[in-house]
């Protein structure tokens, strides 16, 4: 029983992650090298938060090549809980385990704050403990959080009932004020906000806590 | 193949080259390093090569809007339109222009653009 958080190079909320699955939560964690291929014990991966590669060419696209992540394709596939934060949910949709994409936001300005979030679908593990409907707050602090996709690829999510998360206030232009979504069978789940920044008290909230202990169980 | 590594037993030993102004062909030729030994290397065609990646029409481009404002406060008038994309610049060798072609495509699909929100256009010329 145990979470792997992956580190690449540009990576900066990986110990933040840590910090609230094993510091806050009691969950064993280790960090996987963006080099590492062996995903044997795990029971979740995080991809964190971050400027993977330095954003270069675009977020998440040269990520996309590291070794870990073509083990965490078969991992997916085989059921394994995969959960992208901010620059992780970036780089899920370029890796193709979740669809659309992110782009930068419609105000061009990097924004952090509190975000009001309604909970679209409580189907999967992710937010099994929430009404949907029912609102949670976490902050966001992205440039390039505007979800996108094609006409077809939004009605594919509003069928699969994928839509995890939507902004009460759409901050940055996403469609369908779309802040999170998962794959249709639910063990992936992609969102701009980050979790693991309320999840201590003293950051100013915790209702991180109970997407990240859906990790595990 | 004995010679050579005798010679590179003699200069890790003694630290020096026994080939010490010989001609660097016929010392390579010696070591046995076939690739110094192939009288007339295979030219391979090069290719020059331009990758335009824009946002597809359906996505908003903010920082186009941005700039396109800015011309109209610099005084620029009559801009209707203005969209922001970028340029990737390569050289490559290939057995042709089909081949690099083909692998142009590849390499534009699957890693330059982003055909969820992206288009691109290919410009090949031989070098």
């Amino acid at each position: 029983m145990s979470i792997g958080v992956v580190i690449f190079p540009g990576s900066n909320c990986d110990r933040d992650v840590r910090w609230a699955t094993e510091g806050c939560l009691g969950l064993p964690t280790r960090f996987l090298w963006h080099e590492e291929r062996d995903l044997s014990g795990l029971d979740a991966v995080v991809l964190p938060g971050g400027f993977s590669y330095g954003d270069y060419l675009r977020c998440g696209a040269i990520a996309r090549f590291a070794p870990v992540l073509q083990s965490l394709v078969d991992f997916a596939a085989g059921g394994g809980r995969v959960l992208g934060i901010c620059n992780g949910f970036q780089v899920l949709t370029e890796l193709g385990l979740l669809p659309g994409a992110l782009t930068r936001n419609r105000n061009l300005h990097f924004i952090c704050e509190d975000a009001a979030l309604q909970v679209a679908s409580s189907r999967t593990p992710w937010l099994s403990d929430q009404v949907a409907g029912g609102q949670i707050t976490l902050p966001i602090a992205h440039g390039e959080g505007r979800y996108q996709c094609s006409d077809k690829t939004l009605k594919q999510l509003q069928d699969d009932d994928a839509i995890a998360l939507r902004y009460v206030a759409n901050p940055n232009g996403s469609v369908d004020n779309i802040a999170g979504i998962t794959n249709a069978k639910g063990n992936v789940l992609g969102l701009m906000p980050h979790p693991e920044r309320a999840c201590d008290p003293v950051t100013g909230g915790v209702d991180g806590r109970a997407l990240l202990k859906a990790l595990i169980g | 193949m004995q010679r050579a590594v005798w010679l590179r037993a003699a200069v890790a030993h003694h630290g020096i080259d026994p080939f010490f102004n010989v001609p660097r062909a016929f010392r390579d030729g010696c070591l046995g390093l076939s690739r110094f030994n192939n009288p007339r290397p295979e030219l391979v065609p090069r290719y020059q090569a331009r990758v335009l990646v824009n946002l597809r029409p359906s996505v908003l481009d903010p920082a186009g809007e941005a700039t396109r404002a800015a011309a109209a406060r610099l005084g620029v008038d009559g801009v209707t339109r203005l969209r922001i994309g970028k340029a990737v610049e390569l050289e490559l060798e290939a057995p042709d222009e089909a081949e690099a072609r083909r692998r142009l495509e590849l390499l534009s699909d699957r890693l330059l653009a982003n055909p969820v929100i992206e288009n691109w256009s290919l410009e090949l010329q031989e070098s």
